[in-house]
Formats: structure tokens, C-alpha cells, sequence
């Protein structure tokens, strides 16, 4: 179990299996845990911009800072 | 008349932004009068619970506009920089209308920052709008580092007030002829919208001018006709200011010429 926080918010995420190593947890099982059903979002770890197509190999770590974003209006 | 800026062929010099709106129909309906081929859009932390990010995001591709994410609430390079990424990510542009703030209370962009994310940027293959100052200097680094376009302000975000300082925006349509200029932010009125036009400048920027007059979509349509009315006055070339009065009418074969009224005879 590690502790991140999730724009901001901290939350607890179990680790093990997908990485094979059990201290371990991706950012695709992450992303699921939290349950972001959309494709219409960006993430960034500790404030580096993470593609899509690196989540299953971006291991999270205790203290991460995880953010989220998705469209919004503006100016 | 079409125009090509960052890539991309436009009919329309307005780009409108999206915020603000008392509804997404009203918004829809403004940006539909106002004739912009450009919208402004934003990012903000997307909860799991939540969808609006996505609702908001079908609404705006039904549109067809060309997608201009920005970096509003930056206030360093480095956040810039990744909200950049992360919007290229999303709406598949390499577009971004950079913002870097150094000021709170006026929303003031920060210039260092500014210039340090314009030039990485630029680096990583964006297409760089970058929101600043109108200051001179700021200006011509920004073009140093690569940057085509120019979004000087005209006021702070949000003021309504139009061009506070029309000598520094002339000076610099004057000092980078090459360089594509748009004012955004702090326009109020068509009239202003129509002034930053007769000076040169390539178009506008605008949000809250529209989104908060109370009939939006005619207020969209009244800067979409001063626009265009700026760029022809710009275009047809405006005659010189003089100091003292002169007549339009013909002197020669005036009626009454000369001749002595009433009062000067005894």
C-alpha cells in the first residue's frame, strides 16, 4: 500500500501484481482503480506530462503527485 | 478574405473564447454569430465521479472549430510547459495559447517565464500564441526564440477597458512587420475590437465582451462586423489627422462668395 495524491487529494493505492513486483503499481492500474471511464483526459506525474501510451510502464510511487485534467472553458 | 495563421487558413480575425456563458446553448449560439473558425479552451482536474470535462469537449467538437487550448492559471514555465503537453495530448493540436501569470491581481503575464516556455515549446514542435505585455522588448525576444504570433493585451483579463496603451501596440506593428499580431484580452466594446484592427493588427482575442452582454449571440455578431471593419480601414489606408478645420465642399462657386451680408453695411 502506498500513499499518492490525486489532484491534490491523497489516496491510497494498493501495489503488486501488474508490474510483477509487489511494491510496485502502474498508472494504468491506478487510472483504473479511480475508475476514469473517459479517454478525454491527460495525465502528469510530479508535474511531468505522461503520455497514454507510457502508463503501463509509469510505476507510482509513495508521494506521488498525480494529476488529472480533462476540457474545460476558457479564454 | 482568407488568411493563414499557425498553419491553418481562416475566413474569420475573431477568435472567441468559450467561458463564462450562462449555458452551453447560449455559448453555442454566440460562437455561431460571431463567425470565429477559433475557440478557446481550457484544462482543469477532472475528478472520477465527474464528467463535465467530457460533455463540455463533445459540445465544442461539434462545433468543427479549430481548438485553441490554453494555459490560464499557470504561473511558472514548468507548469506551463506540461499543461501544454497534456493539451496537445487531448486535442490532438499543436496549438496553445500560452499564458504564464506573474500577477494575481492583474493577471499580468509573467515575461521570463513566458519566454522560457515560448522557446521550449517551440522546441517540442508547438505552435506558440503566446499571451503578453505589450512591451516592445518582450515582444521582439519572444520572436527571437521562434514565435511567429503575438497576442499583446489590451487591458487586463476580464476589464472590459480595450486598448490602454494604443502607442505600444502601434509600436510594435510598426517594429515586427513580419510578425502575426493579435490583442487579446481586456476588450469591452466592438469599437474596441474595431481600434486594435485600424492599428494593423492581424485580429482579436476575446471571451468576456461577449459571454457576459446580456444578448451574447448579437453581441458576438456586432464584433464579428467590427472586425471586419477594422481590417478594411487598416487595409484602405486612413487619411492624415490635421489640426485646423477643412472644407469638403468645393470653395470655388460657393453661392454668396464674397459678397457683403447685411451686418457689414452702415
Amino acid at each position: 500500500m502506498i500513499l499518492v495524491f490525486l489532484n491534490g487529494q491523497p489516496k491510497r493505492l494498493s501495489t503488486g501484481n501488474a508490474t510483477g513486483n509487489a511494491n510496485e503499481i502502474s498508472l494504468t492500474q491506478a487510472i483504473a482503480v479511480w475508475e476514469y471511464t473517459e479517454k478525454n483526459f491527460a495525465v502528469a506525474v510530479n508535474k511531468q506530462f505522461v503520455p497514454h501510451s507510457n502508463y503501463h510502464k509509469t510505476v507510482l510511487n509513495e508521494g506521488n503527485h498525480i494529476e488529472v485534467i480533462a476540457p474545460i472553458q476558457g479564454g | 478574405m482568407r488568411w493563414n495563421i499557425g498553419g491553418k487558413t481562416l475566413s474569420s480575425r475573431l477568435f472567441i473564447g468559450s467561458a463564462l456563458y450562462p449555458s452551453p446553448e447560449i455559448m453555442c449560439n454566440a460562437i455561431k454569430a460571431s463567425g470565429s473558425e477559433v475557440v478557446t479552451v481550457s484544462l482543469r482536474r477532472q475528478n472520477p465521479s465527474e464528467n463535465a470535462g467530457g460533455q463540455f469537449w463533445d459540445i465544442i467538437k461539434n462545433t468543427g472549430l479549430h481548438i485553441l487550448p490554453n494555459t490560464a492559471g499557470c504561473h511558472s514555465a514548468k507548469e506551463a510547459i506540461t499543461t501544454a503537453q497534456m493539451g496537445r495530448e487531448i486535442f490532438a493540436t499543436n496549438w496553445v495559447k500560452l499564458e504564464v501569470i506573474g500577477d494575481d491581481y492583474n493577471l499580468q503575464p509573467d515575461p521570463f517565464g513566458l519566454l522560457e516556455a515560448a522557446k521550449e515549446l517551440i522546441d517540442q514542435g508547438f505552435e506558440v500564441f503566446p499571451y503578453c505585455t505589450d512591451d516592445l522588448v518582450l515582444c521582439q525576444k519572444l520572436v527571437d526564440v521562434g514565435c511567429t504570433i503575438l497576442m499583446p493585451w489590451g487591458a487586463p483579463i476580464g476589464t472590459g477597458q480595450g486598448l490602454l496603451n494604443p502607442f505600444a501596440l502601434k509600436t510594435l506593428r510598426a517594429r515586427l512587420p513580419g510578425i502575426q499580431l493579435l490583442v487579446d484580452a481586456g476588450l469591452g466594446l466592438p469599437s474596441h475590437a474595431c481600434q486594435a484592427m485600424e492599428l494593423g493588427f492581424d485580429g482579436v482575442l476575446l471571451n468576456s465582451a461577449i459571454a457576459l452582454a446580456h444578448k451574447p449571440a448579437a453581441m458576438a455578431g456586432a464584433f464579428a462586423s467590427a472586425v471586419d471593419a477594422g481590417y478594411w480601414a487598416y487595409q484602405s489606408g486612413t487619411m492624415p489627422q490635421r489640426q485646423a478645420a477643412s472644407p469638403s465642399s468645393p470653395i470655388v462657386g460657393q453661392p454668396f462668395w464674397h459678397q457683403a451680408d447685411g451686418r457689414d453695411q452702415p
